[in-house]
């Protein structure tokens, strides 16, 4: 049967509760109507008893023998009758003490024996009463003891009552309260339709708003105002939807605290359940392995060593590590099992990106190379003729005028490379530092140009400066600018042939800029190699430059960047192969706006 | 909805059932109890020449004194309890209402001859020698009087005022607060200076129970209870008793002590007609009326025992019950008719008649 609806049940309840009401109160009155009237006749009757019995004992009270006031009642039977009948409307009938009916009035039938009431009246000495049915009536019957005043019976009094008007009652309650009954349930019917909306309505608002709760919005609270059970429901409810809210927000925050700190990790994350689902990733799984929103191990199918190392770790190991290439990029993977809730194991693998690292480690041990082979050239040449000159004397003075130079040469491309090296590494310092301020550019220029005039010199190499006229200053380090313009221009005599020009030229670049450029007309550069002229120990065609005795650190050219770096300025390098090289170093100089 | 459609169904057959009658058994013979049983009694019709209605004890309650009424004539007569004879004490070709027995005589109310319309209270002395109307031709008295102290009489007059007199008509009259009073009943405490009245307003269909009391600031009158049935004081002039009628029942309720302005119920009823006091205000004598509106039953309850016991078949009572001594026997009057089973009914006289009561011991 299918399950009936809240106000459908209240309507049936009521209607239920109202029939059985109804039914109970019909029920009740009917047998109350009967057991009243009932008993209010019994005592009518047994006034009319009294009353008889009184007046027989006011007319024998003189007289001396029981048996003298028997016959008095048999003697007077008639006129006692009479006297009876006027105390009340019931049907009377006289008896002796055998149980002979001496009067009872109704000419025109049998007087009714009442042996049963008389048998049971003679031996109880007391009134008797029952209810039967008679000719298909129902009435009452009553049998009492005529007594004198010395409480002897000395005949029976016999009251015949009908209850026929009690039931005419009793039927006319019940047509009554049975159209009450249809009535009421007509009305009630109508009235708990009416106002079952009215119980109903607002579980019908806290379903409607138990909805909204349900697709998310956490703010809505349920507006009701009487002090009953549903206010009570409904407080509890707003209370409920108060804490999940303050939950749910805080859980977000804790999401969003978690996700930002996997996204501000530096290194990748992945997480596994014991059944390989992944539960847990980060931006930098996807940067790395190409990976959209891994589901589980096998997604990771292409890079097998994580299958490799999940197996591992679920035979128990603690940590398994791996270092691979992928993309181009060295990662180093290792995973390690760890508890939730204390029972279930998942696995946690942590991917780093040490490709700089290594490639760092390669550059250092390059570097270091590098280096060594840089001090140990010039070492060995200054030991060689200190050497020589220990061992033997040396008499001619080319001889020992070469030697010496070739120490004090060899002595200060040492120091050169020293220079260079501190150089290198305060860069990375935060104590190198830039103390900015006026500079004119083609003053600047002048005394850098003039001062490298005396190297180029040495290849027989013109520098050749123009100015652009009323340039506007810069912000800068004039020292930091000094050897920025001297490390170029230093590399554009180096990689210049014998005889060559250097134009170094400013001018204004454009509304906000000045531009220095320094073109030489040497090897130029392979345009491939171009973008790593700027980085630390990198450098171009070095054995050729060792050859000519000009080979260094491979840190000129990154100072110039991180300088240039430093003043907020650019660098742009043009080179074609034998054709030579323009450096263009482009600096922001002061506007009236700085002003 | 299985349990309910059950219930429903049980509930239905009862019902269908043709509202079988649970709670008395049927076509069973029972015997029962019953608490009314008389107790011992007789009653004796003291026949007499004058026959009369019976309206007070003498002063000394050795006599009753009784209106008679022959033709045209009313007599009040004295009925000597111990000799059993009857005596003449006045004549009157005007209607007696009332008579009041005094220490020195008695005081009687009449049609004013001078007005019929009117009343008038007069005054006889017991050797029937002097007789004087102590109320004044202007005076209209209620026909209820009561009589105090050896010599006092206490009524209502032209239902405005209440007057206090002696027997030589001299009088206290105070005025009624603007109440315009019909009396049917009055009695009077001397010691507290106050009385009760059963009374009705003019546009009144009820009798109420009005207490009047005399300050010194002037007349005090207070409404005591409503639909008043009857009242009597007892012989110390201490106590009151009265009863009133509520719905469907009857309840009588007693005033004594201090100032009498407190009452405590007795016992309840289903009807009563009149009630009095015995003579020690130990047991209070009451009739109960019945549906024929002739006849009552007389009744006496009593306080200690809180019980009431049926003294009297159903009689045509046309009088109070008095009950002069500490005997168990009462006297009052009653319209009897002459049942001779084959005669005509003659006018029915009214005889005084004593009833003597046994109780159980």
């Amino acid at each position: 049967m299918k399950q009936l609806r809240y106000e459908s049940r209240i309507m049936l309840s009521n209607i239920v509760i109202f029939i059985i009401t109804m039914l109970a109160i019909l029920f009740f009155s009917l047998q109350s109507i009967w057991y009243l009237s009932v008993n209010s006749l019994k005592e009518d009757m047994l006034q009319t008893v009294t009353n008889l019995t009184l007046y027989v004992q006011e007319r024998t009270a003189k007289l001396q023998s029981e048996e003298e006031k028997t016959k008095y009642l048999i003697n007077n039977s008639a006129g006692i009758y009479t006297v009876s009948s006027t105390f009340s409307e019931f049907q009377i009938e006289l008896f002796d003490l055998s149980g002979n009916v001496l009067e009872n009035g109704n000419v025109e039938s049998e007087p009714l024996s009442m042996s049963a009431e008389f048998e049971e009246v003679s031996k109880e000495k007391k009134p008797i009463v029952s209810v039967q049915d008679y000719n298909g009536e129902r009435e009452m019957w009553m049998m009492a003891p005529i007594t004198s005043q010395n409480s002897q019976p000395v005949g029976y009094i016999g009251l015949i009552a009908s209850l026929k008007y009690i039931e005419t009652i009793q039927w006319q309650v019940l047509m009554v309260l049975s159209l009450s009954i249809i009535g009421g349930l007509i009305l009630l019917s109508f009235a708990t339709s009416f106002f079952s909306n009215s119980f109903v309505k607002p579980i019908r608002k806290l379903t409607r708003i138990s909805s909204d709760i349900n697709k998310g919005d956490y703010d809505r609270k349920i507006l009701y105002k009487k002090d009953d059970e549903i206010g009570e429901l409904a407080e509890v409810y707003n209370e409920m939807t108060q804490n999940i809210n303050k939950v749910i927000i805080q859980l977000r925050g804790e999401r969003e605290r978690l996700g930002s700190v996997l996204a501000s990790l530096n290194d990748g994350l992945l997480t596994l359940n014991q059944d390989g689902e992944v539960t847990t990733s980060n931006r930098l799984i996807r940067t790395y392995f190409d990976l959209v929103e891994p589901k589980t191990i096998d997604d990771l199918d292409s890079h097998p060593f994580f299958k490799e190392i999940f197996e591992s770790l679920k035979t128990g190991k603690t940590s398994v590590s791996e270092e691979v290439e992928v993309a181009g990029r060295i990662l180093l993977i290792t995973g390690s099992p760890i508890k939730v809730q204390a029972t279930e194991e998942n696995y946690l693998f942590i991917i780093r990106n040490v490709t700089t690292a290594r490639t760092l480690e390669k550059e250092q041990r390059k570097f270091i190379s590098s280096i060594s082979h840089e001090l140990r050239t010039p070492l060995t040449t200054i030991i060689g003729y200190t050497d020589m000159l220990n061992r033997r004397k040396v008499d001619d003075p080319e001889l020992l005028s070469k030697s010496l130079n070739t120490i004090n040469r060899e002595g200060h491309r040492l120091v050169r490379l020293v220079d260079d090296l501190l150089n290198a590494n305060s860069v990375k310092d935060m104590a190198f530092s830039i103390h900015k301020e006026r500079v004119d550019l083609e003053e600047l220029l002048n005394i850098v140009v003039e001062q490298m005039r005396t190297k180029s010199l040495e290849k027989e190499i013109e520098i050749v400066f123009k100015a652009e006229p009323n340039l506007p200053q810069v912000y800068g380090d004039y020292d930091r600018l000094s050897q920025t313009f001297i490390n170029i221009i230093h590399n554009a005599i180096k990689f210049s042939s014998r005889g060559g020009i250097i134009d170094v030229v400013l001018t204004k670049e454009d509304e906000e800029n000045v531009s220095v450029s320094i073109r030489d007309y040497g090897t130029g550069i392979d345009p491939a190699k171009k973008d790593f002229i700027f980085s630390a120990f990198y450098r171009v065609e070095e054995d050729r430059a060792r050859n000519e005795g000009e080979g260094g650190a491979g840190l000129g050219l990154y100072l110039v960047k991180q300088i240039v770096d430093k003043h907020d300025g650019k660098i742009r390098v043009d080179s074609e192969v034998e054709e030579g090289t323009n450096i263009t170093v482009i600096l922001p100089f002061i506007t009236e706006e700085d002003e | 909805m299985r349990r309910l459609a059950l219930v429903i169904i049980l509930l239905s057959t009862m019902l269908l059932a043709g509202c079988a009658n649970i709670l008395i058994a049927e076509n069973t013979v029972l015997s029962i109890e019953n608490d009314a049983q008389p107790k011992t009694a007789h009653v004796e019709t003291l026949k007499t020449e004058q026959p009369g209605r019976v309206c007070a004890l003498s002063y000394d309650h050795a006599a009753i004194l009784s209106i008679g009424h022959v033709n045209d004539t009313y007599t009040i007569d004295q009925f000597d309890l111990k000799t059993s004879t009857l005596v003449n004490v006045t004549t009157s070709d005007s209607r007696i209402y009332d008579v009041q027995a005094a220490k020195l005589g008695f005081f009687y109310t009449k049609t004013n001859v001078s007005s019929s319309n009117n009343i008038q209270i007069v005054w006889s002395s017991s050797d029937r020698l002097v007789e004087r109307t102590i109320t004044d031709t202007i005076d209209n008295p209620e026909k209820a009087i009561y009589v105090y102290g050896e010599n006092r009489i206490a009524y209502i007059n032209n239902s405005t005022e209440l007057v206090l007199s002696d027997s030589n008509g001299i009088k206290n009259r105070y005025a009624l607060n603007g109440l315009n009073l019909e009396v049917s009943k009055i009695v009077w405490f001397p010691v507290q200076n106050l009385g009760f009245l059963i009374a009705q307003e003019p546009d009144s269909n009820t009798y109420q129970l009005y207490r009047i009391e005399l300050k010194d600031e002037g007349v005090m009158i207070n409404t005591i209870a409503k639909n008043v049935l009857d009242m009597d004081i007892d012989d110390t002039e201490s106590k009151l008793v009265y009863a009133i009628q509520e719905d469907n029942n009857t309840k009588v309720y007693v005033i004594e002590g201090g100032d009498l302005s407190s009452s405590s119920r007795l016992f309840s009823t289903d009807t009563m007609g009149k009630l009095s006091f015995n003579f020690n205000a130990q047991e209070i004598y009451f009739t109960k009326p019945l549906e024929d509106g002739v006849r009552a039953t007389i009744w006496m309850y009593d306080i200690d025992q809180n019980e009431s016991i049926q003294l009297s078949s159903p009689m045509r009572l046309n009088s109070g019950i008095f009950a002069p001594s500490d005997k168990n026997e009462v006297y009052f009057s009653e319209n009897q008719l002459n049942y001779v089973s084959n005669s005509e009914l003659t006018q029915p006289f009214s005889y005084i008649t004593k009833l003597v009561y046994g109780r159980e011991t």
